[in-house]
């Protein structure tokens, strides 16, 4: 039987773990190499993407927005990894070494950035990197709503922009609007939480921050947590035979389909610990009861006539429900009904990702608890890659993005209670801020909730939509 | 913008069954049918042995060429050369019009199905239709004034040599399939836009929307529709030509390599042309 490699949550490792000892030894030995060398840290940085010029072999690759997003990345990490090993090897460390995991969420101090990476504060710690959200590097944690997978793992099906993982877009466009929702959260959330500012909420810097490896290896954890617990991939020759190329610990071209990365332990020897089949069942999501599949055809049945300007403060967005569509959306969001309610925000635009993650909230009352702003929170929204939408690379299209959540169990839920009559929608999108670490200062938590900074955001419009 | 639906039928008996119903649920079916309907009433009108333009039922084309007829014009012309004896009146141009409207659904509509899809599904349910009728309404205005006020009289000009024409017209479609202008259009041809949903906000929204989307297209395609102005026949066959390239480069995955590939084909007719009106 070939070596099976496993990886392991970085929250279970001491800071002086060999696997992350060797991890950062590795970094270093990386960066030290010629930047046109495609083992090297920068070259893999700028597979994911980079603003350099002119582009290198396999620069620019990375599949957003799509339903190649996860196998997409599963490919990179593999890859990745096998350099990072041969590294750790050539510095004395582990045969075994295998990328550790960020399990954020487990929530509470897991939460916020391993200490290994933020600590010494200083080019001394390779894993370091100060271009990074305020506070994230002061042991700030990030809230449930954006670290919380119970909603993607909810999901019934794979296919879809409301769905686990993406709906179905064209191979090698970088940055689609058919995001999943395990891309969404916490894939973007995360990135903007721990890059607002920085280099994670930046797909052209993302990947020089050594957490992100981490963060991917997560969402791939998820992602083979999803098909332990009956989650079925796509079915589809176009998506399993689609390949993608990278380079491999020599340095050689190589390429993987999709339908060759489908089984982490089968296909790619390597597994994580716990096994993804043993994790325990999170807790539901604002959308969790298992959903039917999404309706190929859906209806619109009520949209705002205006573009909405984000700029860091809370917003609200009444939605008007058609009058000759009232009866079918009260109808829809009764329990015994098979048709689903979707919200979208569509044809969002900006020049720059403002870092920041909205939830997005339904009928949401004046002065809400936090009990009260999870009852109401149908899902979130952030703009990873937004630049790259508007601005594409080589010979790809310009577009705005689009989030899609689910809100039929929301809306029969605000229905019992009162709080919605079947007539218009009010939704708000409020920034979440992260949650101050032990021992951060009044100012410094003052500082996690200052969002005016941010460059504005147009969203092109708010609908409703059933099927 | 590509239309990705993935297929879902079943297996057994019902397939076809709900083959056809997958197909008879798509917003888009009767444009769709109004498109096979135009080729079809181009493919008739052009096999149309009365066809020299004093058919008393209309406008329509001779087997020489398809222009000396749309515009409404009395006498066919000569690839020998010389001036076309009625000339142009805006009563001609009128009489063509409906040529050009056919013309016009035909080619252009194939290749904008993506932004047609796009009104359909994403206004009111109960104002699916009329949205896109909206949109259709100036996407194909741009164009049938276009084809009336650029094409009709370039296809009058009677040049000593057609094929120089040709060889001209072909070699301005292959520079501008180069140029950043015609790389923006082609990228702005793909933007969808948000759409209001109610009242006069809608009407004006799918409107703008023809207009950018049809603005666009005319600016990304003019070239080589130039070209069908100097062309002859079998003009059904250069229409089916056009529209198909037109549709590759605005429907591939890489639209400015598409581009550039057109250009080398439009290039390399222009030399034949040139050759033939050397030699000929």
């Amino acid at each position: 039987m070939a070596e099976e490699f496993i990886r392991r949550d970085v929250w279970s490792l001491s800071s002086e773990d060999p696997i992350l000892s060797s991890y950062a030894r590795a970094v270093e030995v990386m960066k030290e190499r010629s930047e046109e060398d495609p083992t090297s840290w920068s070259y893999q940085a700028a597979i994911h993407g980079s603003e350099a010029e002119p582009a290198l072999a396999l620069w620019n690759q990375c599949e957003h927005g799509s339903w190649y997003f996860l196998a997409w990345h599963r490919m990179f990490l593999y890859y990745f990894e096998q350099i990072v090993r041969a590294a750790v090897v050539e510095t004395g460390g582990p045969e075994d070494w295998a990328l550790p995991y960020w399990n954020y969420g487990l929530n509470g101090i897991k939460a916020s950035l391993p200490e290994a990476f933020r600590e010494p504060a200083d080019e001394s710690n390779p894993l370091f990197v100060e271009q990074r959200a305020p506070g994230i590097n002061e042991g700030a944690m990030i809230p449930p709503a954006i670290t919380s997978d119970a909603e993607a793992l909810s999901r019934p099906e794979f296919i879809g922009a409301p769905e686990f993982g993406g709906g179905v877009a064209p191979p090698h466009e970088r940055f689609w609007n058919e995001t999943g929702r395990l891309e969404q959260t916490p894939h973007n959330d995360i990135h903007n939480a721990v890059g607002r500012g920085g280099w994670m909420a930046n797909p052209d810097e993302a990947a020089k921050d050594p957490i992100f490896w981490l963060h991917h290896a997560n969402i791939d954890r998820i992602w083979a947590t999803w098909n332990a617990s009956g989650g079925a991939n796509p079915a589809d020759g176009e998506w399993l035979e689609q390949a993608f190329e990278f380079f491999d610990a020599e340095g050689s071209q190589v390429a993987k389909t999709c339908g060759e990365v489908l089984d982490t332990m089968e296909d790619l020897e390597y597994t994580y610990d716990p096994a993804p089949g043993e994790c325990v069942t999170p807790e539901p999501g604002p959308e969790a009861a298992m959903a039917p599949p999404t309706p190929a055809e859906l209806k619109v049945v009520g949209a705002t006539a205006e573009k909405v300007t984000l700029s860091g403060r809370a917003a609200e967005i009444p939605v008007e429900i058609d009058e000759r569509a009232k009866q079918e959306v009260s109808a829809a969001s009764s329990e015994s009904d098979p048709r689903r309610l979707f919200l979208n925000l569509e044809d969002i635009e900006g020049e720059v990702n403002p870092g920041s993650v909205y939830g997005i909230y339904v009928n949401l009352p004046e002065d809400a608890g936090p009990e009260q702003l999870e009852a109401h929170r149908a899902g979130n929204v952030s703009f990873f890659g937004i630049e790259r939408a508007r601005k594409p690379r080589d010979d790809e299209h310009a577009h705005g993005l689009r989030v899609s959540v689910e809100v039929g169990n929301l809306l029969r839920s605000l229905s019992e209670g009162d709080r919605w009559e079947g007539e218009q929608i009010d939704v708000t999108l409020r920034p979440l801020a992260l949650i101050p670490g032990e021992g951060q200062s009044e100012e410094a938590a003052r500082e996690l909730e200052s969002f005016e900074e941010d460059p504005p955001i147009d969203i092109g419009r708010v609908s409703l939509s059933v099927g | 913008m590509r239309a990705l639906q993935l297929s879902a039928f079943g297996e057994g008996d019902g397939r076809f069954a709900d083959t056809f119903r997958t197909i008879g649920r798509r917003p888009t079916l009767w444009v769709e049918l109004g498109v096979v309907a135009a080729w079809i009433g181009l493919a008739l009108t052009s096999g149309d042995p009365r066809a020299d333009g004093h058919s008393p039922g209309g406008p329509l084309w001779s087997s020489d060429s398809l222009w000396v007829c749309i515009p409404g014009m009395t006498e066919t012309h000569s690839h020998a050369g010389g001036v076309n004896a009625s000339g142009l009146s805006v009563s001609s141009l009128a009489a063509g019009l409906p040529m050009w409207a056919l013309m016009a659904t035909a080619m252009m509509l194939t290749t904008a199905m993506p932004a047609i899809r796009h009104v359909a599904v994403n206004s009111l349910y109960w104002r699916r239709r009329r949205s896109m009728l909206e949109f259709l309404a100036v996407f194909l205005a741009i164009w049938v004034i276009f084809s009336a006020v650029v094409l009709g009289p370039l296809a009058s000009w009677q040049p000593a040599s057609s094929a120089a024409l040709l060889a001209g017209v072909l070699a301005l479609a292959a520079l501008w399939q180069l140029t950043p202008l015609k790389r923006r259009a082609l990228r702005a041809c793909h933007r969808p836009r948000a759409l209001p949903p109610h009242g006069w906000r809608a009407t004006a929204g799918v409107a703008h929307f023809g207009l950018t989307n049809g603005g666009a297209c005319l600016a990304s395609c003019w070239a080589m529709m130039l070209s069908m102005a100097a062309v002859s026949s079998p003009m059904l066959l250069w229409m089916a030509l056009f529209t198909g390239l037109i549709t590759a480069e605005k429907r591939t995955l890489k639209p400015g390599r598409t581009a550039r590939r057109i250009s080398a084909l439009l290039g390399a007719g222009a030399i034949c042309a040139a050759a033939f009106a050397a030699f000929s």
